[in-house]
């Protein structure tokens, strides 16, 4: 629980993949339009990693070795936690209803458009910056 | 002095002797007495009472003589009487007493004797046995009667099966038999009978009949057609459900075996099956689609047993027909489901696995894709990060052979290595492959036979490949076998050589193959799991060897896959 108030820092978004090369190019791509990041391998590594107070947003691969994204995410719906924008080597039906119904934010299959990526990333951390001011500010009174 | 010729002559021996010599002694004094010139009368009266005597003596000799002789002749005849009645008494009592039960009786029918062994056994005197009804079964009385009536009309001999009331009230069955005896004119002066008593054999008898009949029964009425045949196939007895089922009586049954009976395209194989076994006695099955008595076709199964006797010949075929329609139409719906199903199976197989590849495909494809952007953008920023760039295109380019890679490693799954080949012993490849499968078949049940010729030549090949290739066969032949409840579970794996090639066959008593055409394609499968690779990899392993590859169904159950290589 956050109870320092801090200044609002930059947003990030967290991408968990366990393909290396998949998680590099979407940090990359993220950086080239100048969205932090951190990556992880697993839902396991994304747990145990210090998260940085600032407006964030989850990119969750649905084919992860240690978990299905679907039911992390459903873990992840009991307490607090990012949005989360779903990437996915087979999209079908049945599994972007049943995130879209757990609370994703989004849902892109591969090979993703940047354009795709970056819009549902930026409006996260953007409306995370809007909504969350007041929410924090609440907290430190 | 009469006392003592008298009582010489008791003795009738002393007779003759006795009289010459009185009558001697009395002629010769009285010619003494009268050869004397001067004979007193003293003397003359000596003389006559010597010849007095002596002719009294003849007379009493002769007299005596007469009774002798007539009773020595009345003697005769009075023994000769007596000897006659003994033997009269010795027979009577032989009669009654001889373990039989004789009686005879008057031409007209009267009972005229009894033995004491038939009176003791009706505990009756025969006075009371007169009224002999009171003794014969009331069943029995009417033909008795017949009989009787008959036998004293013609003359001819009698005989009649009855029971007979014994003295303690039980009836038992006696065979009476009654001949009879003539005086020299050829008139039946009386009838002498005889009672056999035959119960036993009559119970006997009956217990067989009864048995033959709950036996005939069991064969009528168990649920299938029993026929038993000669050792040379004539039908000798159809049983009631035989009779019924195909609405033929035994002498139709026969006509129709060979023509009609059986379903035309079945004649074939069911009459080589009989004549096959008929000429070696061997116990056979077959199953042939016969006509019903309404007419229409079903499937039968059929099974036949000989009995053999001590010499191993056959005395007659037993044959059991059951029908097995529907079974058979159940089993054949139920291989038409399991090849839908399968059907079914290699399309999922088939967009499971394109799943999986372009998973594999669209993986690489995202990172590119993003990498690509990212360069771009690194280059069109407001200050472009040339180095960043640089660094994105890189990874564009591991990503794009990331992408090779995957589609070398799919492409390798199913190309086949070039073979490294040695000069290998097909036999012996047989035997390894039977080592390794051992564990697979003793979990299934299933047993393996092999059959290889001897010394056969070598062939050029990689004998790992033959290796895997005769496993494929074996382990499809076990699979095949999987849904198989009722047949043993057999393969059998046999090696011969032609002119130029070796041949080596893989039989099983299977589900049997379907689409021949299909059978090596990759993906095609008629088994619930797998891919369906296993023939194809066959196919392109035979082929490698320039050899062939085919399979065809068995007669009976089950297919058999060949293949041969070139020596």
């Amino acid at each position: 629980m956050i109870t320092t108030m801090a200044p609002i820092s930059t947003p990030i978004v967290y991408i968990v993949d366990d393909d290396m090369e998949m998680r590099d190019a979407v940090a990359n791509l993220l950086a080239s339009v100048g969205i932090e990041s951190l990556t992880f391998g697993s839902a396991a590594e994304y747990v145990d990693a210090e998260k940085r107070d600032a407006p964030s947003c989850l990119i969750l691969d649905i084919e992860l070795p240690d978990v299905n994204g679907l039911d992390f995410q459903q873990q992840l719906a009991r307490g607090e936690h990012p949005p989360v924008v779903f990437i996915t080597g087979h999209g079908d039906i049945p599994s972007s209803v049943r995130a879209m119904k757990a609370g994703a934010v989004d849902f892109l299959p591969k090979p993703f458009s940047q354009d795709d990526l970056i819009r549902a990333t930026r409006v996260w951390t953007h409306n995370l910056i809007q909504t969350r001011a007041p929410t924090m500010a609440a907290a430190a009174r | 002095m009469m006392q003592l010729p008298l009582a010489i002559f008791r003795d009738p021996a002393d007779h003759q002797r006795s009289i010459l010599l009185i009558c001697a002694t009395g002629w010769l004094a009285a010619a003494a007495s009268v050869a004397r010139p001067n004979v007193s009368w003293t003397e003359f009266c000596l003389i006559v009472e010597a010849v007095l005597a002596s002719m009294l003596a003849l007379f009493l000799t002769i007299r005596a003589l007469r009774a002798d002789y007539r009773s020595k002749a009345e003697e005769k005849v009075s023994s000769a009487e007596r000897g006659l009645h003994g033997s009269e008494q010795n027979l009577r009592n032989m009669l009654n007493r001889i373990p039989a039960f004789v009686h005879t009786l008057t031409p007209d029918g009267q009972l005229e004797f009894v033995n004491q062994t038939m009176l003791e056994f009706f505990g009756k005197s025969i006075d009371e046995l007169k009224e002999w009804t009171g003794v014969v079964h009331p069943d029995d009385i009417a033909t008795v009667t017949n009989r009787l009536r008959t036998a004293f009309e013609t003359g001819q001999p009698f005989e009649v099966e009855a029971r007979c009331l014994r003295f303690d009230g039980v009836y038992r069955w006696f065979l009476e038999r009654g001949l009879p005896m003539r005086d020299p004119n050829g008139h039946i002066v009386r009838w002498c009978h005889h009672l056999t008593d035959i119960d036993d054999k009559k119970r006997a008898e009956e217990a067989l009949r009864t048995s033959e009949r709950s036996l005939r029964l069991i064969v009528d009425s168990i649920p299938g057609a029993v026929i038993v045949q000669s050792p040379s196939g004539s039908i000798e007895f159809i049983n009631q459900q035989a009779i019924q089922y195909f609405g033929l009586a035994i002498e139709e049954f026969r006509s129709h075996l060979r023509s009609g009976l059986v379903y035309e395209d079945d004649l074939a194989q069911f009459t080589s099956s009989q004549e096959g076994a008929f000429s070696s006695g061997n116990p056979f099955e077959c199953d042939f689609r016969g006509r019903r008595a309404d007419g229409g076709y079903r499937w039968i199964h059929q099974r036949a047993h000989p009995l053999k006797d001590a010499e191993d010949h056959v005395i007659c075929w037993y044959t059991l027909l059951i029908d097995v329609h529907e079974q058979r139409m159940a089993l054949e719906e139920l291989r038409r489901a399991q090849t839908r199903l399968s059907r079914a199976a290699q399309i999922a197989t088939i967009a499971e696995l394109s799943a999986s590849i372009a998973h594999e495909i669209t993986q690489p494809l995202g990172a590119i894709v993003a990498n690509g952007q990212a360069c771009l953008n690194w280059l069109t920023a407001g200050e472009p990060n040339i180095e960043r760039a640089v660094l994105s295109a890189e990874k564009v380019i591991r990503n794009g052979n990331n992408a090779a890679h995957v589609i070398q490693r799919m492409r390798a799954l199913f190309r086949k290595a070039p073979p490294s080949k040695d000069r290998v012993n097909i036999n012996e490849i047989v035997q390894e492959v039977c080592g390794i499968i051992r564990d697979e078949l003793q979990n299934k049940d299933v047993i393996l036979t092999t059959k290889l010729r001897p010394n056969l030549p070598h062939v050029i090949a990689d004998s790992v490949q033959l290796q895997q290739l005769l496993a494929n066969l074996t382990r499809n032949a076990i699979e095949a076998m999987e849904s198989t409840l009722s047949r043993r579970k057999e393969v059998l794996i046999s090696s011969m050589s032609d002119t130029d090639t070796i041949v080596v066959h893989v039989a099983d008593m299977g589900v049997g193959i379907g689409d021949n055409e299909l059978l090596f394609e990759p993906f095609f499968t008629t088994k619930t799991k797998g891919l369906g690779m296993g023939l194809s990899i066959c196919k392109s392993i035979v082929e490698a060897h320039d050899g062939r590859i085919w399979a065809v169904s068995n007669e009976g159950a089950g297919s058999t896959f060949g293949f041969s290589l070139p020596i």
